[in-house]
């Protein structure tokens, strides 16, 4: 039984040293240590959302953001600054972070699809988006960090105004707004 | 009782639980060895380790199931790579069925990440008994395969 035990440990070394190996060869080595993706909301404390009725009310805005910045580079706005103030206003692109298949199933009526993690093969849909633009950006809900993430890959390649509608697709939901899938386009 | 002995002993039954086994551990690791920051998400999804670990997790673990595989297909150090497969059944089962019991609406994270719909239980069940066959499987591996020595 030692024997085996032995093998066992010799083969996890082996794992060990490759997993470093190979990351530490990356183009983007990845952190060893997972960081949490701070945001804030834009102006107002996460528990009590004023309501904002109209655009003369208008979002805080985050300034520009250099490259490479992570932290703070974007804020989060909740769900009816998402649905009041930027989707009923048409003020901004929503943006679903989620893999294509639950985009299909069903996503914010009019938004795109970018996965968080292919955002260069969807370059075409962000062409025609300008830097400047409003975009709003979510996943399914509190729990995800794909928004987050995208959040992120859009501000290095340039944009600006990028908000993260934290309570994201389980949210507007349940609240029962437009929604689509793509059965029914 | 002696006729399953028997063909637990078999050597092409033996053979056929090893690479199956060991093909499907090596086809599990290959996306998250691509994709560790995937794998992270998924593992953070089950909420069960620290959030800091999960990357370091993401990094290791597609590689211990890789060599495993590996070493099991060849037929090399199996009953390390068993010791191994086993621990990584017991671990997955024990995640999978804490995510069911809590009801968490998550991909499974077992093969491809974000292939299907989180929407439903299924998937988590299906892993779960997959991985309780592949658990029986490894039984007569450990028990009776004789090493290759290479």
């Amino acid at each position: 039984m030692v024997k085996p035990i032995l093998q066992a440990i010799l083969i996890v070394l082996l794992a060990i040293a490759i997993g470093i190996t190979t990351n530490m060869t990356r183009k983007h080595p990845v952190g060893w240590i997972a960081q949490k993706k701070a945001v804030e909301f834009a102006g107002i404390p996460e528990e009590s959302p004023p309501v904002v009725d109209s655009v003369s009310t208008p979002l805080e805005l985050p300034p520009r953001y250099q490259h490479g910045s992570t932290l703070e580079a974007f804020k989060a706005v909740t769900l009816e600054q998402a649905y009041h103030d930027i989707y009923q206003q048409k003020m901004g692109v929503f943006i679903d972070a989620r893999y294509a298949d639950l985009y299909a199933e069903g996503h914010i009526e009019g938004a795109i699809n970018i996965p968080y993690d292919a955002v260069m093969d969807y370059m075409d849909q962000l062409a025609d988006i300008p830097p400047d633009q409003l975009v709003v950006v979510y996943c399914d809900g509190a729990d995800c960090d794909a928004s987050k993430l995208l959040a992120e890959e859009l501000i290095t390649l340039g944009y600006s105004r990028i908000f993260v509608f934290i309570g994201g697709w389980n949210e507007w939901l349940a609240a029962g707004y437009p929604i689509s899938s793509e059965e029914h386009e | 009782m002696a006729k399953l002995q028997a063909i637990m002993k078999n050597e092409f039954v033996v053979m056929s639980f090893r690479l199956i086994v060991g093909i499907f551990f090596i086809y599990a690791s290959l996306h998250k060895i691509v994709e560790p920051l995937e794998f992270a998400k998924d593992i953070q999804n089950y909420k069960l380790i620290p959030y800091a670990y999960t990357n370091l997790i993401a990094l290791v673990l597609p590689w211990i199931e890789f060599l495993a595989g590996l070493f099991l297909v060849l037929n090399y150090m199996p009953k390390g790579a068993v010791i191994l497969i086993n621990g990584m059944l017991l671990v997955f089962i024990v995640a999978l069925s804490s995510a069911i019991f809590r009801g968490l609406n998550i991909h499974c994270g077992c093969t491809s990440a974000g292939g299907s719909n989180p929407g439903s239980s299924t998937e988590l069940w299906i892993s779960i008994i997959r991985n309780i066959i592949f658990l029986g499987m490894m039984i007569p591996v450990l028990k009776y395969s004789k090493p290759e020595s290479l």
